[in-house]
């Protein structure tokens, strides 16, 4: 597999491996940063959270991108690039919405709670 | 020199219909006998046999439970004293858990998996064979144990410092964390074979678009094992070296962490949920399709919702220690991811409710349960979502309305599912069909059996029922509900008992079935009932999401394969196209040897840390002969 074709694949199925990925990171954040949050009253959870989903966003994009460039060149079955850009974009979409709740309630709480 | 390579190689093309059956019997054949039938690595006896015994231990578990419910009708009753309602209560939760959900999930799969692909038998099939041997001792070890009165008592999760060397006298937390062990092989060892069957063992031609549902669950949920289970193996195996070498993973004032238990357990125990779960999504989505008569609606949605479950299933766990002292905001994005995984859950039920909406619903048995799963899982699902909530938790948590969630979502998200399964696919397993009016009997007998014990559980936990409590005094409020739940618990048994009554009168004496009784669109059904030892005489070439309903004048094949030899087609990940000729193992008593190896060296390791040294000598020795070349045609490349 040529350099081009992998970053095709990785480009389509992006909201299967990249959203996941920011959102697992964001969540062992989520452990770490209220202790900064609490010490420094700062939003850290919060900031984290939202560049996060607009992370999981990008993702959800390219996957919804990715193919409609990659079919226009290839005449094969195009079954699984349509059907892994759909999956990928949904995944990421939720994604998105749980690093949204997440962000949202970083914005509440102050990280002092016990 | 070997046989084969002396000999012309003998392809299905060479030869007539009746000749190429009878070739590939003879090569796949499990040989008659006791020896045969400790050796076989067939799928299909393996899946049955670990079906079989999967439904044993449920069968036990049901026995438990039905004790801790006759306890527990009556205030300040006598039959179970605290100690042996300790072990009652751990080895209920402990059995159907580790014993009885997971394995029979796996152990369907085993079954259909390789069937639905269009393969002729599953990946690695000794292997297969051990994970059945290292399953059935690790039942074992736990019941004997339980039989001696040395059964765990401590919980199926055995939280430290309860069943750490401190509290946890005796040796029945190391039953209980040595059990794991067992399981996990096993279960790691399914879900490894799983994961290559459907990744590498497709017929040509069903490309990741045309995966039947029930397959991509399993893919998933194999996943999930291989991730989740690691954890547990690890925190078993910690407590016992707390337990038996004195090491300090949990012990606070030597630089250990209590917590850690809770988190390790927990990244493994909330997976698991869904480990037992997702193959049911799986189940009901290929089982609603002949009884709407029409394709699932929203095929993609659904492999999304698979997917986007079993990867968010990995941030739940923290959820489950919201009285932990942990801080609230971190506590808040776990109660974030649990409101998230309520939306593929969503997605699914609207997706069934669409099918039936749509279709032409036959309200035979299997129907009947997945009306059932859906409406229990709903409620049960609800009820996730209030306990996801940090405030509502702390309220109720360790308390019966706990107890009435949890049941709720695996009884009513996995135990109706698999009992549509079992009837469903029952003629595809035995060339009966079990009986349609038991089977309407049983499903009325535990739905409201089932909602009748279990539903008044959330009003004694908000009464302030704690858990695990082996009595209670006469002047608390909870002994008329109490009562209700242990006679409902009598209904729901007989709906059992019912079951398994149907299932062996059927397998003697049920009618005839016929190939594809249901007229179901996926592959297991394109073979006789039940399936040969080959599965399918010629490979099938898939061309659609339902290629039995698409091309019912007979699906296309690939042919070129030997006859003289255990072969199968292996294809690309995602296209699946032919790649190459695969050998297949034959049949072997090594697997059970090793699983003999193995299991005497854990047991023994239970008292002696020197076990792992010295037990290690003749697990490698069974597990050299198991590789070992044996000049058969198989062994070729």
């Amino acid at each position: 597999m040529n350099a081009s074709k992998l970053l095709t694949h990785l480009s389509i199925w992006a909201g299967l491996w990249f959203a996941p990925l920011v959102w697992a990171a964001n969540m062992q954040l989520g452990q770490i940063l209220p202790y900064v949050d609490c010490r420094s009253q700062s939003h850290a959870s919060a900031i984290t959270s939202f560049i996060g989903a607009a992370l999981t966003t990008a993702s959800a994009l390219s996957s919804w991108l990715s193919p409609r460039r990659v079919i226009g060149k290839t005449d094969g079955h195009h079954g699984n690039a349509d059907f892994g850009s759909t999956v990928s974009t949904l995944s990421a979409g939720l994604f998105t919405f749980a690093l949204l709740m997440q962000g949202l309630a970083a914005m509440v709480l102050t990280g002092c709670e016990k | 020199m070997k046989p084969s390579a002396a000999a012309p190689e003998q392809r299905d093309i060479d030869v007539e219909r009746a000749q190429l059956t009878d070739a590939l019997a003879e090569t796949w054949k499990t040989p008659s006998g006791l020896w045969g039938a400790l050796a076989t690595v067939d799928h299909k006896i393996i899946g049955r046999r670990y079906i079989f015994t999967a439904f044993v231990f449920l069968a036990l578990g049901g026995v438990l439970a039905a004790l801790m419910r006759i306890q527990l009708a009556q205030p300040e009753a006598r039959l179970l004293g605290p100690d042996r309602y300790n072990q009652i209560f751990t080895m209920h939760g402990a059995n159907m858990m580790f014993l009885f959900a997971v394995p029979v999930m796996e152990a369907v799969a085993v079954y259909l998996a390789p069937l639905m692909v269009g393969t002729r038998n599953i990946a690695f099939p000794r292997l297969n064979a051990f994970s059945y041997w290292i399953y059935l001792a690790g039942g074992a070890l736990l019941w004997i144990a339980f039989a001696l009165d040395m059964g765990p008592d401590v919980g199926w999760f055995a939280y430290v410092p309860l069943s750490g060397p401190q509290y946890g006298t005796g040796k029945r937390a190391d039953i209980w964390a040595q059990m794991i062990t067992f399981t996990e092989i096993s279960a790691l060892a399914v879900a490894v074979e799983l994961v290559v069957t459907i990744f590498k063992q497709r017929a040509p031609g069903m490309t990741l678009d045309r995966i039947p549902v029930f397959v991509w669950a399993m893919l998933v949920t194999s996943f999930l094992v291989i991730m989740a289970m690691p954890a547990i193996v690890l925190a078993s195996t910690s407590l016992i070296l707390d337990r038996l070498v004195g090491t300090h993973f949990y012990n606070p004032a030597e630089g250990g962490d209590v917590l850690l238990w809770q988190h390790l357990f927990w990244f493994f125990g909330h997976p698991e949920v869904y480990i037992i779960f997702l193959p049911a999504v799986g189940m009901v989505s290929t089982m609603i399709e002949p009884f709407a008569r029409r394709p699932a609606f929203g095929y993609l949605g659904l492999v999304m919702a698979l997917i986007a479950t079993g990867i968010l299933a990995f941030g739940l766990w923290v959820h489950h220690m919201f009285v932990a002292g942990l801080p609230r905001l971190g506590d808040s994005f776990f109660t974030a991811s649990s409101m998230a995984i309520a939306i593929p859950a969503g997605i699914q039920i609207f997706c069934w409710l669409a099918t039936l909406w749509d279709g032409r619903p036959v309200f035979k048995s299997p129907l009947l349960f997945i009306i059932g799963f859906i409406i229990t899982f709903v409620i049960g699902g609800l009820t996730g979502v209030m306990v996801a909530s940090v405030p509502f938790d702390t309220q109720v948590h360790d308390t019966y309305f706990v107890v009435a969630h949890f049941h709720y979502v695996l009884i009513g998200g996995a135990v109706f599912p698999l009992l549509g399964a079992v009837h469903y696919w029952f003629p595809k397993l035995t060339g009966r069909m079990m009986s349609e009016a038991l089977g309407q009997w049983s499903f009325w007998l535990i739905f409201v059996g089932f909602n009748a014990t279990f539903f008044p559980m959330h009003i004694l936990g908000l009464e302030g029922m704690p858990r695990r409590i082996y009595t209670y005094q006469p002047d608390l409020p909870w002994h008329g509900l109490n009562l209700f739940v242990s006679v409902s618990a009598v209904i729901l048994t007989a709906g059992f008992l019912l079951f398994f009554i149907n299932v062996m009168r059927s397998a003697r004496f049920g009618e005839i079935a016929l190939d594809n009784p249901w007229d179901a669109p996926t592959l297991e059904w394109a073979t006789t009932s039940p399936p040969p030892s080959y599965n399918f005489a010629m490979i099938p070439v898939v061309g659609s999401l339902h290629p039995v309903w698409d091309d019912r004048d007979g699906l296309p094949v690939a042919d070129g394969l030997r006859t003289d030899r255990r072969e199968l087609i292996v294809t690309t990940l995602a296209t699946a196209e032919p790649q190459a000729r695969e050998a297949s193992p034959q049949n072997s008593i090594w697997p059970l040897w090793a699983a003999i190896a193995t299991t005497i060296m854990l047991i023994w390791s239970i008292f002696s840390p020197w076990a792992v040294v010295w037990g290690s000598i003749p697990a490698a020795v069974a597990l050299i002969g198991w590789f070992w070349p044996k000049g058969t045609p198989e062994d070729e490349s």
